[in-house]
């Protein structure tokens, strides 16, 4: 009663009028120090006193940093006292405003002591997944494994090893992007192609280049726009470091909107919310690049200056005209592209340097029949109507052009990550998004792009870390199709036997798609498997051998960070628990006992893989140096304070002239497996709409399976990450179906009642809530809690292997399901 | 001098980081929490109302509102909870006799927490700082304002893990204070202040 109270007397008030808007301009307006907490440094200067304090007890601090994969990668002390980490805060970055930690790293003394930790080496004693073991010693577990590997390896081929690792650790020693790879090379095995959050740089590279990862601008960039779009993603939740900089630049004056199919807790913070239907953003894109296109909102001098607007087409191809289309060159770097020379009417080589270009027509070149890019684009935009977009999106038309309006109003930035990476038109989202900045001026520019995963490529010593006796490991195999080509023991029609599986870094069993196939598929048709971790996960309870590892804390290790542009040193705060002993040690170990002892030498520690990681001219041009990293922690590596990294500010890395592509001429899947392209190559030159392959209201099994299934990001875990942590467990206990209110009734569930949410996959059965944020036609289980926390079933038994066959990534929003009570 | 805190509750996102690292810095054990969001929305936490899209929500950290007037102290029979001078509502544990009269009287429920059996915790290791007084059975405990760390010359364990910058800390009486500075020229909300209780946490709105 007393809580109502409470809530009323704020309720009461602040229904009154909209409260928040208010006070914030006044904030502004007064320049009060909690509109600008970052002006004076206050964190910064807190976080000194911290360690100041630190000093003066008995407590330790040790710099170390979060090394989970939720896309942020925060800085934090690690304070020991008597050898044990007692708590962990928040430490400084040079720019104050990326310091910050969450729940989960403030939370990691838990992860670190944690009652079920795998503390030493385990072998099955029951059947698989029966979760029953036998203590091992290291020697027993190593000259097991060594021999297994060996055997496999000799009997069926090297490739016939499969390491199956993720991203449960960022670390360049101890980590997935560490010296696993040393060992896993030097012996020729294959690797898991990983289809997690591929989809929307595979849709950006298309037309900025730069891979799938190299698409965000530095998170600092926000604060220059005018309007933030935050499309598909909850950065309260999934991205809070990234939170705080919108909500600076909110609080600076950024209007922001949220596109989402549920009202998220980032929802509720923006100025303006627009419901979506799940699986349109891409219908939303491209009518909007339509409207801007028709009614003149384009950038024309950027798209002169800085996009293959002006190159022109092949008709009868759908080539680009090249200089050498009719010249024969002796060197392929002297071509060339041609446009149209408006000036002079008449078409001349892009090096030549005309003073003006045409962005539309179409011409005759040498007898060669051609239109602009732009022409084919602005032609081709022109079926996808606000109307139409209307229709499949349910968002007004009104509301649609406003956007556009709004979007080509200059600079305006779009937050996005990985929601709408999770349908199957993923790529096509991105690819289409990414077009309509380029034709509105909004990336390459201060206050513009897009943010949400800024990834830094940095010249570390791969080579000499990575590559040992001339061996690879190959990567063939997507994880999308890895139960099928187990199950077959073959790919592609060709035999690909895999014997046995390494999984590190990975809880592959509880994060990739429709969980069944491990049981049916998968776990019956591997000989052996291994995992390394730190806690009994799904996929850990199902293994042969399970190896401790040393958790983060407990070694050196070195990062570079993902969303700040710092690389960062990583200080052993402890010694390694238990039994675990530091990764790179286990590989060793394994490596050693396989011949392979040159490589992985006895006897030495963390810190010299850090330095032979570090030990590259690169670096060392850039003065980043291990001395450098030891004394300063966090080195800014890209930007500066003052002029924050923003991608593609000087150019892309296109093929194209360094220009950003509006028609991608050639287009390539992201991994090739032998799926069939023929269908869809042409069609995937230009943004086009393609409805959800399960999720969409005119598939069939929509009257079977109603409800849109999506996993959203809980702010308690990363992935499976922290999935039993006590104390986040007292504030999240269990599992919840997450049901609208209207589906909810219809079928008289309510809040508390036990359901089954199932598809022709799997099921689910855990406690309904019904909850006004989910849109009617949603049902949402928040994601990473593991099988035996559910009453019956896992909320990843539901979703589906099947990929776009260019993305090639699991589409885990592309899902129906119906729920019932049981 | 009067210690006071101020939360900005536009930029409160609900997090818990403020309520974690109070359960870590205070070493709590398992089921208590000294401070906690509470969801000004739906029925649950973290859920919304109204009816889709047109909803509401916002966020509410409660912790001891260290009151002026605080009404807990006018009926512990024993004397074991009481104001200091600078404002902070003390919880001594060797008084205490259990009896929470004090939970009773005080208008925030939840702020103060009653260890009805011996302490568990879910891991070995003492966590947070040596200098918090240990939990005892039997005992009402609550918010202490971080009196070891205002004696080190820290502010509070919120104030410092707040991820958000929505908290604030200092000296009422002290204009350049933190706490001063940001409820200056901001609208606030006192909770439940009709009662008379007079809190030291200013929401602002």
């Amino acid at each position: 009663m007393k809580k109502e109270e409470q809530k009323g007397a704020l309720f009461s008030k602040w229904s009154r009028r909209t409260f928040l808007k208010v006070s914030a301009a006044t904030a502004v307006a007064t320049g009060a120090v909690a509109s600008d907490p970052f002006g004076t440094g206050m964190k910064a200067l807190a976080v000194a006193q911290e360690r100041k304090a630190a000093a003066t007890s008995k407590e330790t601090l040790f710099s170390t940093v979060c090394r989970s994969n939720c896309f942020q990668c925060c800085r934090l002390n690690a304070h020991v006292r008597d050898g044990k980490i007692v708590k962990t805060t928040p430490a400084p970055y040079p720019d104050g405003i990326y310091t910050g930690i969450c729940l989960k790293g403030l939370s990691l003394v838990q992860r670190t002591y944690s009652p079920t930790r795998v503390k030493y080496p385990m072998r099955r004693v029951g059947k698989r997944g029966e979760d029953r073991w036998e203590r091992i010693s290291w020697e027993t577990a190593i000259n097991e494994i060594s021999e297994k590997f060996t055997a496999v390896q000799s009997k069926h081929g090297p490739e016939a090893l499969m390491f199956d690792i993720a991203s449960g650790d960022y670390g360049f020693v101890n980590g997935c992007l560490g010296m696993y790879q040393r060992f896993a090379n030097s012996i020729g095995a294959s690797k898991l192609n990983v289809c997690y959050d591929q989809a929307t740089g595979h849709g950006s590279d298309r037309v900025i280049g730069g891979g799938v990862w190299l698409w965000g601008s530095e998170p600092m960039t926000l604060l220059d726009a005018k309007k933030i779009i935050i499309w598909g993603s909850n950065p309260v939740y999934s991205t809070p470091q990234n939170w705080r900089i919108i909500k600076e630049a909110q609080r600076k004056g950024a209007k922001v909107i949220d596109i989402d199919v549920i009202y998220s807790a980032t929802a509720n913070k923006s100025d303006e919310f627009i419901p979506i239907v799940p699986g349109s953003d891409l219908m939303l894109a491209l009518a909007m690049t339509n409207y801007i296109i028709g009614h003149n909102l384009i950038n024309v001098p950027f798209m002169k200056a800085r996009t293959t607007a002006p190159f022109l087409v092949r008709k009868d191809n759908g080539k680009m005209l090249r200089k050498s289309d009719f010249d024969s060159l002796a060197d392929p770097k002297e071509d060339d592209f041609y446009v149209w020379d408006s000036v002079a009417n008449q078409p001349v080589l892009l090096k030549s340097g005309p003073k003006d270009v045409a962005i539309e027509g179409t011409y005759n070149v040498k007898g060669v029949d051609v239109e602009t890019v732009f022409t084919l684009l602005k032609n081709h935009v022109k079926q996808y109507t606000v109307e139409k977009a209307s229709e499949l999106t349910k968002i007004p038309v009104e509301k649609i052009e406003y956007l556009a309006r709004t979007y080509a109003d200059s600079p305006t930035m779009v937050y996005t990550n990985y929601g709408i990476d999770h349908y199957q038109n993923g790529h096509l989202w991105a690819f289409a998004a990414f077009v309509m900045a380029s034709i509105t001026g909004n990336i390459g520019v201060k206050g513009a792009g897009f943010v949400g995963n800024y990834v830094m490529y940095m010249p570390l010593n791969y080579r000499g870390a990575f590559y040992t006796n001339g061996k690879m490991a190959t990567s063939k195999i997507p994880q999308t199709i890895f139960h099928q080509v187990v199950k077959d023991q073959a790919l592609a029609g060709k035999p690909y036997p895999i014997k046995a599986m390494l999984t590190f870094c990975s809880n592959s069993m509880s994060n990739m798609g429709q969980q069944n196939v491990w049981f049916t598929d998968i776990v019956p048709n591997i000989d052996f498997h291994v995992v390394i971790d730190f806690e009994l996960t799904d996929t850990a309870r199902y293994a042969d051998i399970v190896l401790p590892a040393a958790f983060w804390m407990e070694v050196d290790d070195l990062r570079v960070s993902y969303n700040n542009p710092y690389m960062m040193m990583q200080e052993k705060a402890i010694e390694p628990l238990y039994e675990s002993k530091p990764p790179v040690e286990i590989f060793g170990m394994i490596a050693r006992k396989m011949g392979l002892e040159q490589f992985f030498p006895k006897g030495v520690d963390d810190t010299y893989w850090v330095k032979m990681m570090l030990d590259s001219d690169g670096l060392r041009k850039m003065n980043v140096t291990y001395d450098r990293l030891k004394a300063e922690k966090a080195v800014r590596v890209q930007g500066t304070s003052e002029e924050p990294y923003i991608r593609g500010e000087k150019y892309f890395l296109t093929k194209s002239a360094g220009r950003a592509q509006l028609y991608a001429e050639n287009p390539l899947p992201r991994v090739n497996y032998g799926q069939d392209l023929a269908q869809i190559t042409k069609k995937e030159r230009l943004p086009y709409f393609k409805a959800p392959a399960e999720a969409w209201h005119d598939n069939p099994l929509f009257k079977k399976y109603p409800l849109v299934y999506i996993q959203e990001h809980s702010r308690y875990r990363v992935h499976s990450q922290w999935f039993n942590t006590p104390m986040l467990r007292e504030l999240d206990p269990e599992p919840l179906a997450k049901i609208s209110r209207k589906d909810a009734e219809a079928r008289k569930i309510k809040t508390g009642d036990i359901v089954e949410v199932f598809n022709d996959r799997g099921r689910a059965v855990l406690k309904a809530e019904i909850n006004d944020a989910i849109s009617p036609g949603v049902l949402s289980i928040p994601k990473g809690w593991q099988r035996d926390q559910f009453i019956k079933g896992c909320y990843q038994e539901l979703t589906s292997t099947t990929s776009d066959p260019m993305a090639v990534n699991f589409a885990y929003f592309d899902c129906l399901v119906d729920v019932r009570k049981v | 001098m009067r210690y006071a805190m101020a939360i900005d509750l536009d930029r409160c996102t609900g997090c818990q980081s403020c309520t974690v690292a109070c359960k870590v810095e205070n070493n709590l054990p398992n089921q208590i929490w000294w401070n906690r969001i509470i969801t000004v929305g739906g029925e649950n936490p973290d859920t919304p109302k109204g009816t889709f899209p047109d909803l509401k929500m916002e966020f509410l950290p409660v912790n001891c509102q260290h009151c002026e007037n605080p009404p807990c102290t006018a009926v512990c029979p024993v004397n074991a909870t009481y104001k200091r001078d600078d404002g902070i509502v003390i919880q001594d544990y060797d008084k205490c006799i259990g009896c929470r009269l004090c939970i009773t009287a005080c208008p925030y429920s939840g702020v103060r927490q009653f260890n009805a059996k011996k302490p568990e915790y879910a891991i070995e290791v003492v966590m947070g700082d040596d200098g918090v007084a240990p939990h005892k059975e039997k005992v009402v405990e609550k918010c202490t304002f971080c009196t070891h760390r205002l004696a080190k010359g820290l502010e509070p364990a919120c104030i410092h893990a707040c991820q958000n910058l929505a908290r604030f800390f200092g000296d009422l009486d002290d204009p350049q204070s933190d706490v001063s500075k940001a409820i200056k020229d901001r609208r606030y909300v006192k909770l439940l202040d009709k009662k008379g209780t007079k809190p030291s946490i200013f929401y602002l709105t």
